[in-house]
């Protein structure tokens, strides 16, 4: 009684704290195999590599070494409905009232893992070495079509709104008992490397006058990509306490990361087109020209920005039930509100208009100068964020286990306060979102063969409200139905020796 | 067996989440209509009286100009169906190009392709000239816009404009389709000026036009007390001028005609159209364009239209005795409105007009467009449109009355959102013709 009493109340504590500390964003839950088919519930268990990523104390618990290899698939599987009229009224571009699906995109994401027991060490410390997505978004949509009206020949790529953010984690981890091994304490320090190609169409106010910037060019499209690199430094502690025999319990501290990545950005910018554009270049000179003559910019540019990964803490326990079943529930706060979203500064100009005929250069241009050499941001607003899991093994043959598990995980978005939601398709989070694993593996000789699925659902969200979260003319998010499901597959292999 | 069941169940379901990867494909629907309108340039010379007027840019050159669109799939008369007509008149300071350069095609090509408006043939007419525009009154000094536009004489070559279109276009008229067709298919609309310039043509020739709109604009000169309108903006003229060097007296009589004030320029304009000098005066060089004028004994060439102002008190005269840019301003140099000359441009106000040709638009469809978020505070037009707006209702006038605002940071000023009601003014005059089915 006393056990199950432990237990409860610890599971208790766990649920109620959960959800008013807040875990969520681009967080990439798919690591490990056997965690995913619990529902990532497996901060208290953590007896396998990815222990590195759950709880780096796990490792100590590890009587083998192991090399093992993961693969996790991906499908991201959203749709947004675009509903962005100026003023509720004028026509956009946006290709409002269809429901339009992200480009399809199966993602492969290769992960695994090496941990060894160290003989110069006593064989007491145990030490790991890991490669771990740690952070993923990935997904690309076309929301937008030129209208005919302001340019019929202008067309930006598909990818329009995109984002393809990888944050991998080589992690070193070491772990280490402690009163006679009841306790075991580890510690993963990561190199951390980021990818980003990251896409977006913002609608920029027409400096100029009436009438060059009468409907339809009141606003005028501005499309870029960026893609760059770059690397930065994390860290992950972990404990690991054996309350009871059956009963473990598990607590990590993960540290916040800044990557700054660097890189070049494509731009292109669709001005206006006026069939009689001679009528204007009286009154406003030159410039019209720019601002109704159809052009269509295209230039590059260098970028930079620092991606600000969260920390976050996590606890759990684990119960051994029966000798063939256990018990894990998890509980992680990530504090997404220090994640500021993505602010690109462009320098070093070059295209056409830069080098050969030097019009943005040229002091007679200075509104076309002003508009185009800015520099752009995604400024994100989003609180901690809590996620909450419950899984289950059962083992009903020596070699094969089956695993089961479900998750919530709370919004980052503040949906509470509908002016402050930054809500961009680059960045899908529409909710408390629930999540539904299973898994199996298979032991074999030391070999053991696993696979997981994981269906996480998000709740559909109506957003209306359009909002300049910097204050810069800009609207920061896209108003839009959106629906949302995620489909997760993970496979792996690995050897003990 | 209960494994086997087990396991089973677990691959399926597995399989299931994986299944989750199929391709959507694509899900766009691209917004597609057809485009293939054509739009034409015509230079139209009327017979008459528009070679007289004292601006530049029509003087030279006595033909008025305009921009016709015709929808897809249009052909030439006898060889397609013909279409009703909706003319629209430029506002001030813009021409013909004005409704074009803020997306009439795509509007009307995506509203007949959506089968929102009945295919149309929309000619826009140049009103702009020296000094920013025309009010499309009829006046040699400023040409015979009202006749132009308004009448029908029944010669193509030379006759008025209506004769032009109706010869050369494939539209509905009276002499290819019936007495009474013409007029069930032609409307006629426009922006601030061009506004005034549609009432006016739709109340002094309602029988050739069956339905007008007007968008913010001047149909009230003197508002609904006799104190609004164009009443304060004489005293903003006055208080703008700069009397420190030649005092009001004199700074007044030369009052500077350049383009740097839009209001001055606008009464201006007015006063060409409704209390210019004397128009006796023709510069012998337009001999070539318009041949009826009279020689009088003096030697001295005149036109038919024989106003000729007497009046000293408000009379500007810019270049000179000897230029033929003589007008009568409404205004004397304290700001008040000046009665003698006044009276002229009342009797041009729409009401006025209205109440010279009783029942006029008793079978005429009519809409008033005015911005409800930001009136054009700079000419005070939207007010003018709500004055009339009431001085119809006053008469039992039915008429369609609706408003426009732009969008926060975009106020509907001016012209800014006439894009997006082009639509409105297309969709009512196509409800209000009568076009047969074919």
């Amino acid at each position: 009684m006393g056990k199950v009493r432990f237990v409860l109340v610890t599971m208790a504590v766990i649920l109620l704290v959960a959800p008013q500390i807040m875990s969520s964003g681009f967080a990439y839950d798919g690591l490990g195999v056997k965690a995913r088919g619990m529902g990532g519930a497996f901060r208290a268990i953590a007896d396998d590599w990815s222990a590195a990523f759950y709880n780096p104390a796990g490792y100590n618990k590890l009587q083998d070494n192991i090399l093992a290899l993961n693969v996790g698939t991906m499908h991201n599987r959203y749709w947004a409905n675009p509903r962005i009229k100026w003023g509720g009224i004028f026509e956009s571009g946006y290709l409002n009232n269809q429901r339009i699906a992200n480009h399809h995109a199966v993602l492969n994401i290769p992960q695994g893992g090496f941990v060894t027991r160290m003989p110069m060490l006593g064989g007491e410390t145990v030490l790991g070495l890991a490669i771990m997505q740690v952070f993923d978004q990935n997904q690309s949509w076309e929301l937008f079509q030129t209208p005919a009206a302001h340019n019929d020949s202008g067309v930006f790529p598909e990818d329009q709104f995109g984002i393809n953010l990888d944050a991998v984690a080589f992690q070193f981890t070491a772990a280490r008992g402690f009163m006679e091994d009841k306790l075991s304490l580890g510690l993963g320090l990561s190199l951390m490397r980021g990818d980003l190609v990251f896409s977006n169409l913002v609608m920029r106010d027409n400096p100029m006058a009436s009438p060059i910037s009468d409907r339809p060019h009141d606003k005028i499209p501005q499309w870029y990509r960026t893609g760059g690199n770059g690397w930065g430094f994390g860290w992950r502690l972990g404990a690991l306490y054996d309350a009871t025999e059956k009963i473990r319990v598990g607590a990590t501290i993960t540290g916040p990361t800044s990557i700054d990545l660097e890189g070049e950005a494509d731009m292109k910018f669709i001005m206006g087109e006026s069939p009689y554009i001679n009528q204007y270049i009286t009154s406003q000179q030159l410039e019209a020209v720019l601002f109704l003559g159809g052009d269509i910019i295209e230039y590059t540019a260098d970028f930079e920005t620092t991606l600000d990964l969260p920390a976050s803490i996590g606890g759990g326990v684990a119960w051994d039930i029966r000798e063939d079943l256990t018990l894990a529930l998890d509980a992680e706060m990530t504090f997404w509100s220090k994640f500021e979203g993505l602010q690109f500064k462009f320098s070093n100009y070059e295209g056409t208009n830069f080098a050969n005929n030097q019009i943005l250069v040229s002091p007679s241009y200075p509104n076309a100068q002003e508009m185009i050499e800015t520099d752009m941001g995604v400024p994100v607003v989003w609180k901690d964020a809590p996620r909450v899991a419950v899984g289950a093994e059962y083992r009903p043959r020596s070699f094969v286990s089956l695993r089961g598990g479900f998750g919530i995980d709370k919004s980052a978005v503040d949906w509470s306060n509908p002016v402050a939601v930054t809500q961009v398709p680059q960045f899908i989070d529409l909710g408390t979102k629930f999540s539904y694993s299973l898994g199996i593996g298979i032991n074999l000789d030391g070999w053991t063969l696993e696979m997981s699925g994981t269906y996480t659902h998000h709740p559909d969200i109506n957003l209306r409200t359009q909002n300049d979260q910097d204050g810069d003319g800009i609207v920061d998010n896209l108003p839009a139905y959106y629906e949302a499901d995620n489909y997760q597959t993970v496979m792996g292999i690995s050897y003990r020796f | 067996m209960r494994l086997a069941y087990k396991l089973s169940v677990l691959v399926m379901a597995v399989a299931i989440i994986a299944g989750g990867c199929s391709d959507r494909g694509d899900t766009i629907t691209p917004i597609t209509y057809n485009t293939s309108s054509l739009v034409w340039t015509i230079g139209h010379e009327y017979h008459q009286e528009l070679g007289f007027t004292m601006f530049p840019e029509i003087k030279i050159d006595p033909k008025m100009y305009g921009k016709v669109y015709t929808p897809p799939g249009y052909d030439n008369p006898g060889q397609g169906r013909p279409y009703p007509v909706l003319i629209l008149l430029s506002p001030f300071n813009e021409t013909d190009e004005f409704y074009f350069n803020h997306g009439l095609k795509d509007v009307a090509d995506r509203l007949i392709s959506e089968g929102k408006i009945e295919p149309m043939i929309i000619i826009c007419m140049n009103g702009r000239n020296s000094y920013g525009g025309t009010f499309y009154a009829d006046a040699s000094a400023s040409g015979k816009y009202t006749t132009i536009l308004g009448d029908i004489e029944g010669e193509i070559s030379t006759g008025t404009l209506i004769d032009y279109i109706d010869g050369v276009f494939n539209t509905l008229s009276d002499a290819r389709h019936g007495d009474g067709m013409g007029r069930k298919n032609r409307a006629i609309s426009g922006v601030g000026v061009g506004g005034y310039g549609a009432m006016r043509l739709a109340v002094m020739h309602s029988e050739n036009y069956s339905s007008v709109s007007a968008i913010s604009a001047p149909l009230d000169f003197d508002g609904s007390g006799g104190t609004g309108g164009f009443v304060p903006l004489f005293q903003n003229i006055i208080n703008e001028l700069d009397t420190t060097a030649l005092g009001l007296d004199s700074t007044y009589k030369i009052m500077d005609t350049s383009f740097n004030s839009p209001v001055r320029n606008l009464i201006f304009a007015g006063a060409t159209s409704f209390s210019p000098h004397d128009t006796s005066y023709v510069n012998p060089e337009f001999l070539p364009y318009n041949p009826p004028y009279i020689v009088e004994p003096n030697g001295i060439w005149q036109s038919s239209d024989t106003l000729q102002i007497t009046d000293q008190e408000t009379y500007l005269k810019p270049y000179g005795e000897d230029r033929p840019f003589k007008f009568h301003m409404p205004f004397d140099k304290t700001g008040a409105a000046y009665n003698p000359i006044w009276q002229l441009w009342l009797d041009n106000n729409i009401p006025n007009l209205m109440a010279n040709y009783p029942g006029a638009l008793d079978t005429t469809a009519i809409m008033l467009l005015t911005s409800a978020d930001s009136p054009d505070e700079l000419f005070g037009f939207d007010q003018q449109t709500l004055d009339f707006a009431d001085y119809l209702t006053s008469q039992g006038i039915a008429y369609n009355d609706t408003s426009f605002a732009g969008y926060p940071g975009f106020p509907a000023d001016g012209n800014a959102i006439l894009f997006d009601i082009l639509g409105r003014i297309l969709e009512f005059h196509s409800r209000n013709f009568e076009t047969p089915e074919f």
